[in-house]
């Protein structure tokens, strides 16, 4: 996964990229080794085999014999991660967290930073999918469990952020006393427990159903996570069905979650939000040089 | 006895959707920013909300792709530059009537989606620097994008105002269409369905309000089909509002007994006003006018 302004890449594969599940939790220096990934090496070779095993959760693909598409998935996976900038900075925050305790300020600056960089990679993953949808005679209800699916994480990014910007005072006031300090990452840690398993549920079902689409209209191996035609007849609607069934399910599971955590604000006007000027920034660097 | 037994505003869809006139968007704007905290949403307005905007925006995607995209391809236009408007525009001047034709009469909602992306292709097509093209399919894409963000603003209102689950009972919905609609006009043909969602919500306040037994105030700036029938609804003990006087609604109340004591209270009821006080009780299972004589 890349960021906008690191990249012009709008093909990137769609993969669940573990340490970017949400949301965090708040560890002190003694939190298990486990909870946190060690390096990213690890990182790599962890997320890996999570989509790996992801893989095994769909129906066998009708064009690729499945060993030959789990060597090219590996091998895919593993070169998007290594470009992957927001991933890069997902493990080291994975690190840095481990460490809070002493470094508590520099390290919600970074998460914060990162906050938006997730937001933008929504946006961009919502582009990625309009894409495939327009290149599609696939029914539009597949477009909206993707895009309510992905417009829920980024609520949800929102009322993160907003939370924890409120707990990092908390933290920053309390750091020289322990027993609150630990207090409070105990709060937190107990109020994002809800989110935790139903954010990633929701990560692995909307990949699976784009993988079980792309595969099953890919005639090459070679074309898979690439631009081409989608057709239905290539696809069993009722298992199509079924997986926007269960991705439409958890969104609305996190939208009420999120809901209760969230502020009004009145519709006034349209003017441009921070996601407007990211998709223009994304016209902006697709656009091409005219010839001549 | 005990005063001061307001519950709160009860929102019209109206209310948290664009309004196309700017007074009555400022109307809804500054009541909402002094009242919100006391506002509900119930189930039906929710509802009919929500799916307004889906419709409106599926519409809008559906019409992308399955008419744009063959319209750039029959025309072999595979990339637009800036200078490439007026296409756009005989596409969108198009849609309108498409669209007319396609959603729900009475609201302004797929004209503020259409209006946004309208807004949103040419501000982009023009700020394309002069020499640099976009693939049609990127250009589309984009506008996809941009059509979930739009929704995704039109819904967020919604998200943030308390929601009341209540599915209003039958017969107290007989009862408001009772109070909206003329005897001599009852049958079928006059029961759109928009009176029909209007009374699910107007049903859904006045049940909340004598479950809680705090006075409810619908808000709403629909005067054809609510504000203009406010006499007969209060009658039956609603109280309906412009959003401008909601507040001033929601002082006089603070200052009324609870809606159970102030109809035990009353002198002289009416026919209907006997009728929908039977209706209530049977509805939520206990007594008000013998309860406390």
């Amino acid at each position: 996964m890349l960021s906008l302004s690191n990249s012009r890449n709008f093909d990137k594969p769609e993969i669940i990229r573990s340490t970017m599940v949400f949301p965090q939790r708040f560890e002190i220096t003694d939190a298990p080794i486990s909870e946190a990934l060690k390096d990213y090496k690890t990182a790599i070779e962890e997320t890996v085999k999570a989509n790996l095993d992801l893989l095994d959760e769909l129906p066998p693909p009708n064009t690729f014999h499945i060993e030959e598409l789990k060597e090219f998935l590996k091998k895919a996976v593993e070169d998007d991660l290594r470009r992957d900038l927001v991933f890069e900075k997902s493990v080291e925050l994975h690190k840095y967290m481990k460490d809070m305790w002493t470094s508590v300020d520099s390290y919600f600056q970074e998460v914060f930073d990162h906050h938006v960089n997730l937001k933008n990679q929504v946006d961009t993953d919502i582009f990625s999918i309009s894409r495939m949808f327009l290149n599609s005679d696939l029914p539009i209800s597949f477009l909206k469990a993707i895009e309510n699916s992905l417009v829920a994480e980024k609520d949800y990014i929102d009322i993160y952020d907003k939370r924890i910007r409120r707990e990092r005072l908390e933290l920053l006031v309390n750091r020289n006393n322990r027993r609150k300090f630990e207090r409070i990452c105990d709060t937190h840690n107990r109020w994002i427990a809800p989110f935790t398993s139903r954010l990633e549920n929701l990560d692995r079902t909307r990949v699976k159903m784009i993988w079980y689409v792309d595969f099953n209209n890919s005639d090459k191996i070679e074309n898979i996570f690439k631009d081409k035609m989608i057709k239905s007849s290539r696809i069993n609607m009722q298992i199509l069905q079924k997986f926007i069934d269960d991705l439409e399910k958890l969104t609305h599971e996190i939208d009420g979650l999120v809901e209760a955590n969230m502020e009004f604000h009145p519709f006034t006007s349209r003017e441009d939000t921070d996601s407007t000027r990211t998709v223009r920034r994304i016209m902006d660097l697709l656009s091409l040089k005219a010839e001549g | 006895m005990s005063f001061g037994q307001v519950e709160g505003f009860f929102l019209d869809t109206c209310v948290l959707l664009p309004h196309p006139l700017e007074a009555m968007s400022k109307a809804c704007s500054d009541f909402l920013k002094e009242a919100s905290s006391l506002c509900f949403l119930s189930s039906s307005v929710r509802t009919e909300a929500f799916d307004l905007i889906e419709q409106s925006h599926d519409i809008i995607v559906v019409n992308l792709r399955d008419r744009l995209k063959p319209f750039f391809e029959a025309n072999n236009i595979k990339e637009l530059t800036n200078k490439d408007g007026k296409i756009i525009a005989d596409f969108f001047s198009q849609q309108k009537s498409v669209i007319k034709k396609q959603s729900q009469k009475r609201s302004n909602v797929p004209y503020e989606i259409l209006g946004a992306i309208e807004n949103f292709v040419a501000t982009s097509l023009h700020s394309l620097e002069d020499g640099r093209k976009l693939t049609i399919t990127d250009f589309l894409a984009a506008l996809t994008t941009e059509l979930a963000i739009v929704k995704h603003d039109l819904e967020a209102p919604f998200r943030g105002i308390k929601p009341v689950d209540i599915t209003p009972n039958d017969s107290v919905r007989s009862e408001i269409i009772a109070s909206m609609v003329p005897l001599d006009l009852k049958d079928a043909d006059h029961l759109t369905s928009a009176l029909l969602k209007d009374a699910d919500h107007l049903a859904s306040a006045l049940e909340h309000q004598f479950r809680q037994n705090k006075w409810i105030i619908f808000v709403t700036t629909d005067d054809t089909h609510i504000l203009s029938k406010e006499p007969n609804l209060r009658e039956i003990f609603l109280q309906c509002s412009k959003p401008e006087w909601a507040l001033d609604y929601y002082r006089d109340m603070t200052k009324t007994k609870s809606p159970k004591q102030h109809i035990c209270e009353m002198k002289n009821y009416t026919q209907r006003q006997k009728k929908i006080v039977n209706v209530i009780e049977k509805t939520i299972g206990s007594r008000i006018i013998i309860e406390t004589k």
